[in-house]
């Protein structure tokens, strides 16, 4: 196995655990303010530490470059509707002052 | 089978059905959040699918869903929560 | 007319990269094609700009706020695996944050939602302009991470 191979597999175990730990917060923390933060972390963190590793793998080049674009593009669409829904839940849960539990 | 089509496993499966739960109960607000971790989840998924399968071409997918899924979200925000120019939380308007 | 000029040859130039980034092989024909459409691209992007009136706001402080992100990435993802995996100790919620005269709150309010410690919900309007800004920030935990001391020069309003 190669250094490049081991580092790849690294980073993809790494990313794939954060994913899976922002699946877990989605589910295990409160609604609806608390459990938004799992969003930023798997677009900002997981996300592109898996593109990172699938870079590593495919070795310099224009496919990484296309990699690194692709994550970089998560990244900053993951951010944008972070803040989208939650500006939108915080004007709905206004208006709504008698909620049904949730 | 090999790492990455393992990693895409574990992401279908163990990545989206938490997502899928919250897909499925509440107000259309609180089903949001499920929606847009999804589609980053599945985005991811694509990619290394494409790398497991060795088809480089599978990338494209996660690249339109890279675009198409914040896009989506922002629909629904838009249908969801009305005109942006509304006062935010702090009450006073938003400048135009 | 020259800043409108400039500012659509950077954009040609996001799009061109991004064009041969993207394609698979790279050739004359699409390289031509490429141009031509990033040309178009370019024009439509500086007239969305400047209909949406997006400005990036002030570049004050973007230094410190950029070395303090990826650590802060980072301490608030053991944060969030810490929350998640107690559930009896879950502090956090809204607060105001004021960032100083010449921080422009759109880049500071993404740097800030891009980490899971915190994300922007509402900035209100400068009382003045050129003058602090104040945003209602929800924060995953009582103390301020890295990020939001180094925007906000370490005060609380």
């Amino acid at each position: 196995m190669t250094p490049r191979h081991l580092a790849a597999l690294v980073l993809l175990v790494a990313g794939v655990a954060v994913l899976v730990l922002t699946a877990l917060a989605l589910v295990v923390l409160p609604a609806p303010y608390l459990r938004l933060h799992a969003l930023s972390c798997a677009t900002s963190l997981g996300a592109p530490l898996v593109v990172l590793a699938l870079a590593v793998e495919t070795g310099p080049g224009r496919a990484a470059a296309k990699l690194l674009v692709i994550g970089a593009l998560l990244a900053a669409g993951g951010t944008v509707t972070t803040m989208a829904i939650g500006r939108a839940t915080v004007l709905l849960e206004e208006a709504q002052p008698k909620e049904s539990g949730h | 089978m090999n790492a990455w089509l393992l990693a895409g496993v574990v992401l279908s499966g163990a990545g989206l059905a938490p997502c899928m739960w919250v897909s499925a109960r509440g107000a259309p607000h609180l089903r949001l959040v499920g929606v847009n971790l999804a589609g980053t989840l599945v985005a991811v998924a694509f990619l290394v699918l494409a790398q497991g399968f060795g088809r480089s071409s599978y990338q494209d997918l996660a690249l339109v869903l890279g675009v198409l899924a914040p896009a989506g979200t922002l629909v629904f925000t838009r249908f969801l929560a009305g005109d942006p120019h509304r006062p935010g939380p702090s009450g006073t308007p938003e400048p135009e | 007319m020259r800043r409108a000029a400039a500012e659509t040859l950077l954009w040609w130039g996001v799009l061109m990269a991004l064009n041969t980034v993207l394609i698979s092989t790279v050739s004359t024909l699409e390289a031509a094609v490429g141009a031509g459409l990033a040309l178009l691209g370019a024009a439509g992007a500086r007239a969305m700009r400047r209909a949406a009136d997006a400005s990036p706001g002030g570049l004050g402080r973007l230094g410190p706020a950029l070395w303090a992100w990826p650590w802060t990435l980072l301490a608030d993802t053991g944060r969030l695996a810490a929350v998640v995996l107690r559930p009896g100790r879950r502090g956090g919620g809204f607060r105001e944050i004021e960032l100083p005269a010449g921080t422009g709150p759109a880049w500071a309010g993404a740097l800030l939602s891009a980490t899971p410690g915190a994300y922007v919900v509402d900035v209100r309007p400068a009382a003045r302009p050129d003058g602090p800004r104040r945003m209602t920030v929800h924060a995953l935990t009582d103390d301020a991470g890295a990020l939001e001391r180094a925007l906000t020069g370490g005060g609380r309003p």
